[in-house]
């Protein structure tokens, strides 16, 4: 299933990077990072594994070269990614930085999209509001001459850390 | 249309070649894409969930309403176009905002709502590559998915470099980074952003979004007041529902597994934002009530209808509809923008059937587009005309015997004609005509003697209709499809009473005419006995099997009747296929290629059976050419009213041609037989067209 969720999500542009542990991708990121990272809500774990890197405050988002999340699924048909945005701060951290870390935890990754409905329905449901996003691969756009240019709005990179042992 | 627009689309070579790439590469992507899935089934569920939503829409509106109401949102519904303008404007002024930054939408292309808010002083702002591209240009999209596909690099260059007031190069990745610096100051600065939706969840009040660039993000997160135009049939009742097509649209929009982003919204995101919802009718719910055009409002607007229409790839979509473009862009144009604006586009379906064959909502839009045209504009001279000759077999046939004789003049030694006088007002486009046969074959059937069957046995008596074309232009093929089919066993009749099947009324929109044609035919042929009604045009197949028994629905008796007739009716390769088992071809003869008619393939799904006749019968092995089933331009009076556009969709078909290398073209219809004919003589090709009873009566004579 990671195998093919890699292989999907590599098909559609992303760089994937496979994990032991938290502590590994944790060090991974601060060595690509190095400057303030643009985070959306991120578990306590990893916050706390990324104690010593400085995040960026909204206002500095668009200065920012790296946006970081956490994502909740990954599919493994097209390699997407399942990111629960629902602070618009935290959108903001996926959208402008040109460069995008999410990571994912390899025992949530699902077949494929039907059998993340389940995922879906529930964080549809489970509060007054909610903003979810099914990521696949960086932005992209083939709107001048049908050229595939990847990285208009959104994100010219992707980078997903799967962390296998957790 | 005007034939200038037309000539100076055909002639604009960078449209052509963008579009003809696109055609070339759509079907290979999508089957890609759509590998290990059965689009039959998901389509067939999101037209039956699209069809009950539909049936319901009042409801599906109230509940969707209770649902996002209860999130927070403000649900703004809005019975038209203006009111939904008037809306929106006046959130954006109660922001004290003077700019609206927008993701891609085509129901506010509908509503045309940056000319209204611009001429109200607020600023409209594309983000969509394609959309700002035009919004730049000045200019309307030319697809619903890629906007701006009519736009090269150079002359998106030109627009970037003069808003920009820098010079920007015509280099994709650059101008490309031109527009995310560009446009991200409008996203960062406007207090509202305005999103279209690709479907809204009736049971939670989330809206859907299908997009690739990260605009839509942006437009739906930085400004603190967020805008969904939807139009009301957009809303399903369950993300089950929104699934399925969230699978089909980048699917069958582009070829894409999935968009980058799919985006579930859900509610204003707190802190004060709000977000509202505008629903928009627009004549949506009288359309929904409708009981043959509701139909149409099954439409994802995944754009698939152009990407495999022959005429939009020749035009595009400047001419091939109006806001709304390609197939169903032509069936939405009468109802959201006026029978006026319909009425010149109606006219530019050839017929092909191909939309059809991939609509993700199975939209019957072809056919939608031939009762569109019976609403549409008639030549005051056309009805009474065409009703009196083409009810009336003595006077029509008289007719066609004066037009033998007039068109002597034209004719060149072989007799073929290949110019034809600008009074006639029809121009044969570099193509030319077979002649009017001396003798028809309806004279020719009374004087025949029938051939001996080759093997003992009847199996069945057949009334031969032979249409039109062939009767008149082409004798000796209903003599080879006679001979043929005694020949493998049948008693064949040639009924005298038999008339045109009524198509030429139909795709004029002449309803009426049609409807006597249906009757008129019923009569004539279950007035004889028979197994089966042989045609070998399978635009005659179509008219007799699916028109007739719908024309006379307003009458039980001649209904059951056109259903009786309805059963009997096979195309000439199908009935021949079925004695592939006695009669088996004695070794083989040269290779032939194999042109699918659109009716044959698309409206009657037969396409191995000639095949199968044509190696096992024949004895000519097929070698397939590249888009076998690609339109050959013809569509019967289509060649005559749209010359310039038939002949470029011919064209193709004869460079497929020649790259086959074969030296015959097999095809089961004699209005593809002429076309393609035609387009042969015309490039001095010695390639030869034959119907596929032709090749086999010939080897059955032993030729």
């Amino acid at each position: 299933m990671i195998d093919r969720f890699q292989a999907a999500a590599e098909a559609a542009g992303a760089v994937v990077g496979r994990f032991p542990t938290l502590a590994e991708a944790a060090r991974h990121v601060r060595e690509t990072t190095g400057g303030p990272v643009a985070a959306s809500e991120l578990p306590d774990a990893v916050r706390k594994a990324l104690a010593d890197l400085r995040f960026a405050s909204p206002q500095e988002y668009r200065d920012v070269r790296f946006g970081l999340s956490f994502a909740t699924a990954g599919v493994a048909a097209t390699g997407s990614l399942l990111l629960e945005l629902s602070d618009p701060a935290g959108r903001g951290a996926t959208a402008l930085p040109p460069v995008n870390l999410v990571f994912l935890t390899a025992s949530t990754i699902v077949p494929d999209l039907q059998s993340l409905s389940g995922t879906l329905y529930r964080l549809l449901a489970s509060h007054p509001s909610s903003y979810l996003s099914l990521t696949t691969g960086p932005s992209r756009t083939a709107d001048i001459e049908r050229v595939l240019t990847i990285g208009v709005h959104g994100p010219k990179e992707l980078h997903i850390l799967i962390l296998e042992g957790e | 249309m005007s034939r200038k627009i037309i000539h100076q689309k055909i002639n604009d070579a960078f449209l052509r070649r963008a579009l003809g790439n696109f055609a070339a590469q759509y079907p290979a992507a999508r089957a890609r894409a759509f590998e290990g899935e059965d689009f039959e089934a998901l389509r067939e569920r999101i037209s039956a969930a699209r069809k009950e939503s539909l049936r319901i829409l009042p409801e599906m509106v109230q509940r969707f309403t209770e649902h996002a109401e209860r999130t927070g949102a403000v649900v703004h519904l809005c019975a038209d176009a203006a009111a939904a303008r008037d809306t929106i404007l006046e959130i954006v002024r109660q922001k004290g905002a003077d700019l609206l930054v927008k993701s891609k939408s085509m129901t506010s292309e509908e509503i045309r709502l940056n000319h209204h808010l611009e001429k109200a002083g607020v600023r409209c702002l594309e983000t969509d590559l394609g959309e700002w591209i035009i919004q730049l240009a000045g200019e309307r999209p030319s697809h619903m998915v890629m906007p701006a596909i009519h736009k090269n690099r150079d002359e998106v260059a030109a627009l970037f470099s003069r808003e920009t007031e820098r010079h920007c190069a015509p280099d994709i990745p650059a101008l490309v980074e031109v527009a995310r610096e560009t446009l991200r100051d409008g996203f960062l600065s406007a207090k509202v952003g305005l999103s279209g939706a690709n479907v809204a969840v009736a049971d939670s009040g989330a809206i859907g979004l299908v997009t690739n660039e990260g605009n839509a993000r942006l437009v739906t997160t930085l400004p603190r007041t967020h805008i969904a135009l939807i139009g009301i049939e957009k809303i399903v009742p369950s993300l089950a529902e929104a699934l399925d097509i969230v699978s089909m649209l980048p699917k069958n929009a582009t070829g894409q597994k999935i968009t980058s982003y799919v985006s579930f919204i859900r509610g204003p995101s707190g802190d004060g934002r709000e977000l509202h919802l505008v629903l928009l009718d627009n004549g949506r719910s009288e359309l929904a009530r409708h009981p043959r055009f509701q139909e149409a409002l099954k439409c994802l607007k995944c754009g698939a209808c152009a990407n495999v229409c022959p005429v939009y790839e020749t035009v595009g979509g400047h001419v091939f509809g109006h806001i709304y473009v390609g197939g169903i862009g032509l069936v939405l144009t009468p109802f959201f923008h006026g029978d006026r604006n319909a009425r010149d586009i109606l006219g530019l379906c050839i017929g092909c059937r191909r939309c059809n064959e991939v609509c993700a909502a199975k939209i019957d839009i072809e056919g939608l587009i031939l009762d569109l045209r019976e609403r549409g504009k008639k030549l005051p001279a056309q009805k009474p005309l065409m009703g009196t000759f083409m009810r009336n077999r003595t006077l029509f046939h008289a007719a066609l015997r004066a037009a033998y004789l007039a068109q002597k003049p034209f004719q060149g030694r072989d007799g073929r004609i290949r110019h034809l006088p600008l009074v006639l007002g029809c121009d044969t486009g570099n193509r030319s005509l077979p002649p009017i046969a001396a003798r028809p074959f309806r004279d020719l059937a009374r004087e025949r003697v029938a051939a001996k069957p080759l093997v003992p046995g009847e199996r069945g008596r057949v009334l031969f209709f032979s249409g039109c074309l062939a009767d008149f232009v082409y004798p000796e093929l209903c003599r080879d499809v006679m001979e043929s089919l005694e020949k493998l066993g049948y008693a064949v009749v040639f009924p005298q009473e038999q008339l045109c099947c009524g198509i030429p009324a139909r795709y004029s929109g002449e309803t009426g005419i049609a409807r006597d044609m249906a009757r008129l035919n019923t009569e004539a042929l279950l007035a004889e006995r028979a197994d089966h009604v042989v045609t070998i045009c399978p635009t005659c197949t179509m008219s007799l099997k699916r028109d007739f028994p719908e024309l006379l629905l307003g009458d039980p008796g001649r209904h059951a009747r056109a259903l009786e007739l309805a059963g009997k009716v096979v195309n000439f390769s199908e009935l021949a296929a079925r004695s592939i088992v006695e009669i088996e071809a004695p070794g083989e003869g040269a290779a032939v290629t194999y042109h699918d008619a659109c009716h044959l393939r698309r409206g009657c799904g037969v396409f191995q059976e000639p095949r199968a006749v044509l190696e096992r019968i024949a004895g000519r092995p097929v070698r397939e050419m590249d888009g076998h089933d690609g339109c050959c331009g013809f569509g019967g009076s289509y060649a005559f009213k749209y010359p310039e556009i038939s002949y470029e969709i011919l064209k193709r078909k004869l460079d497929s041609i020649a790259a086959s290398g074969a030296d015959t073209v097999a095809v089961d219809c004699p209005g593809c037989r002429m076309q393609i004919e035609g387009g042969l003589d015309g490039a001095g090709s010695s390639v030869r067209v034959e119907h596929t009873a032709t090749l086999v009566a010939e080897r059955l004579r032993g030729e």
